[in-house]
């Protein structure tokens, strides 16, 4: 019979001095400072920002430093963090047509208003490891300051497309509803879009990409083109009731994606491209790319596609993407379950015991 | 009103947590009168320190809140502390200050949750004068060791009965806490009440 040990709450006290010891590391070797991640890990606090469903890129690059560098445990810490915060209000609505641009390009259109500015990109390195990166740098890296700044305003290209009429017009809904908030009541099916862009926007980066990589390799209808991708500053405004206008609270970076889609077309619409949209905290295209694929892939249902493949179908994409969850029920399995295994190993000697008496019974006369 | 920036809770994070711990024992163990402690913040003109403590305490903006008697700068103080809008219509509150010796409006007013998410329902709090010398009422049902009696003092003389009707509605209905001075008692709508005297 299987005995539970006691001295649990010691043994637990225990682990939170090894992790402790583990976060140190060799004692010999600097302790890394919050602000040396905040500054020189942004691509890492991106990601912990969007699945912690926070901006803040203090508390990310501390949640990076006490969980080791897991992203998710660190997203997990944003996200307890972020329950505590009293709310007083919501933002206006972003304006990512006024984004101070550092890096906007297009698959659709090679010249285009406001160019192709590449900015800060790793797509043209050669994936060849830089060995001078193992000691500190003897100068500080400067790039070539341009003759002309960046056009203060860039029309996005799904915009272009739309003035030609080509492009699936998308209008709020009668008297612009607030949008549903996730974080304030449990999802539902058949989900609205709000409900899905917001889930995505929160969505783990890699089951969202794999995703995407299915619909792109035929497992759901469309072919995408990228038509925009943008990565810059945006203002985050406020209306204080006692004001009646608008204030600055300050300026967040983001990544936009607009995803242009094959034709699509009904008896009562015209062929036409769709869109699919991703936004994200940070600098992240491939989750921004991957969550407008993905977006464009579960309004199957609306445009009425059959729903074959994952990508799909929304309750697959919308209960398994969010990976605080996911991980909370996978890694549940830690957890005592000595009782059910109990019962399980009980069942099991049962259905052998009776196997066995059952086939006693058949026991051909080989016993002569 | 005198200086609002006094009339909070001294301390934010700690004081709502002595009251949320407050009011969750008052729920839990209904008809129990739980005190809260004197040094927990200030109160507007016209509030009793323990309605204050719920207010500041549960209230935030996203929970309407329904002054049936205007008190002089109420729902400046409410809107200043938590955010919370002040409404007109009783349908629309999630929490609703009530006189308790005025019968002006009627527990039907409020919401009274659905089906599907009965909680949703309104949480009302009554004031009252004290929390002895009214009428004796025996209260029974969840969370109760078989039976407790109260007699809050200054209740108009339907409101046991109004409240009887209320619960019966069960699982919907609204949520009551009568508040006199620094005390509360909870009467959730899983409680019976019995006028015994």
């Amino acid at each position: 019979m299987y005995v539970a040990v006691k001295g649990g709450e010691a043994a637990i006290l225990a682990t939170h001095d090894l992790v402790a010891e583990e976060r140190r590391g060799a004692l010999d070797v600097p302790e890394l400072s919050v602000a040396q991640l905040r500054e020189q890990q942004k691509l890492g606090l991106a990601r912990i920002m969007n699945e912690g469903s926070l901006y803040d890129e203090d508390l990310a690059a501390l949640a990076m430093k006490q969980t080791q560098g897991d992203t998710i445990e660190a997203a997990f810490l944003l996200r307890a963090y972020r329950t505590t915060l009293p709310r007083f209000g919501a933002s206006v609505p972003l304006d990512t047509a006024k984004m101070a641009i550092r890096r906007r390009i297009s698959a659709t259109y090679k010249d285009l208003p406001g160019g192709q500015i590449l900015g800060p990109t790793y797509d043209y390195t050669h994936r060849l490891f830089d060995f001078h990166l193992m000691k500190p740098s003897e100068q500080s890296p400067k790039a070539t300051v341009a003759d002309e700044p960046v056009d203060r305003s860039m029309p996005r290209v799904p915009d272009i497309l739309g003035d030609e009429g080509f492009m699936e017009r998308e209008l709020p809904a009668t008297n612009d509803p607030k949008p549903y908030d996730i974080t304030r009541d449990p999802i539902e099916f058949p989900a609205d879009r709000d409900v899905r862009l917001q889930t995505l926007a929160r969505g783990d980066e890699g089951f969202l990409l794999g995703l995407a990589y299915s619909v792109q390799r035929g497992f759901g209808g469309n072919h995408p083109f990228a038509g925009e991708i943008r990565m810059g500053e945006v203002n985050v405004k406020f209306v204080p009731e006692e004001l009646g206008f608008a204030i600055d609270l300050g300026e967040i970076t983001l990544t936009e994606c607009q995803m242009v889609n094959q034709f699509q077309g009904s008896k009562d619409v015209p062929p036409q491209f769709t869109r699919g949209y991703g936004l994200v905290f940070g600098h992240a295209e491939r989750k921004a790319m991957s969550m407008a694929i993905v977006d464009r892939s579960l309004k199957a249902r609306e445009f009425n596609e059959t729903q074959e493949y994952p990508a799909q179908q929304e309750e697959f994409v919308l209960y398994h993407c969010d990976n605080v969850e996911a991980s909370g029920f996978v890694e549940h399995l830690k957890l005592p379950h000595y009782v059910d295994f109990q019962g399980e190993l009980e069942l099991l000697r049962q259905m052998r015991a009776e196997l066995n008496a059952r086939s006693a019974d058949f026991v051909p006369e080989a016993a002569e | 009103m005198s200086d609002i920036q006094t009339l909070g809770l001294h301390d934010p994070v700690f004081g709502s947590q002595i009251a949320f711990r407050s009011i969750l024992r008052a729920m839990s163990t209904p008809g129990t009168c739980v005190t809260v402690p004197n040094d927990l913040g200030g109160a507007p003109d016209g509030l009793c320190p323990a309605t204050s403590a719920i207010i500041l305490t549960l209230c935030d903006y996203e929970t309407p809140v329904f002054f049936a008697h205007p008190i002089n700068g109420i729902s400046d103080w409410v809107r200043f502390y938590t955010g919370a809008p002040g409404v007109r219509d009783p349908l629309d509150a999630k929490f609703a200050l009530l006189d308790g010796a005025s019968s002006e409006h009627s527990f039907a007013e409020f919401h009274q949750g659905d089906d599907r998410y009965p909680d949703q329902s309104a949480t009302l709090i009554i004031e009252c004068m004290s929390f002895s010398g009214g009428p004796r009422i025996r209260l029974t049902g969840p969370g109760i060791d078989s039976e407790i009696e109260i007699s809050p003092l200054g209740l108009h003389k339907n409101f046991w009965k109004n409240m009887a009707r209320n619960n019966a509605q069960f699982p919907l209905g609204v949520d009551v806490i009568l508040a006199a001075g620094f005390e509360l008692i909870a009467l959730p709508r899983s409680v019976r009440i019995e006028e015994t005297s």
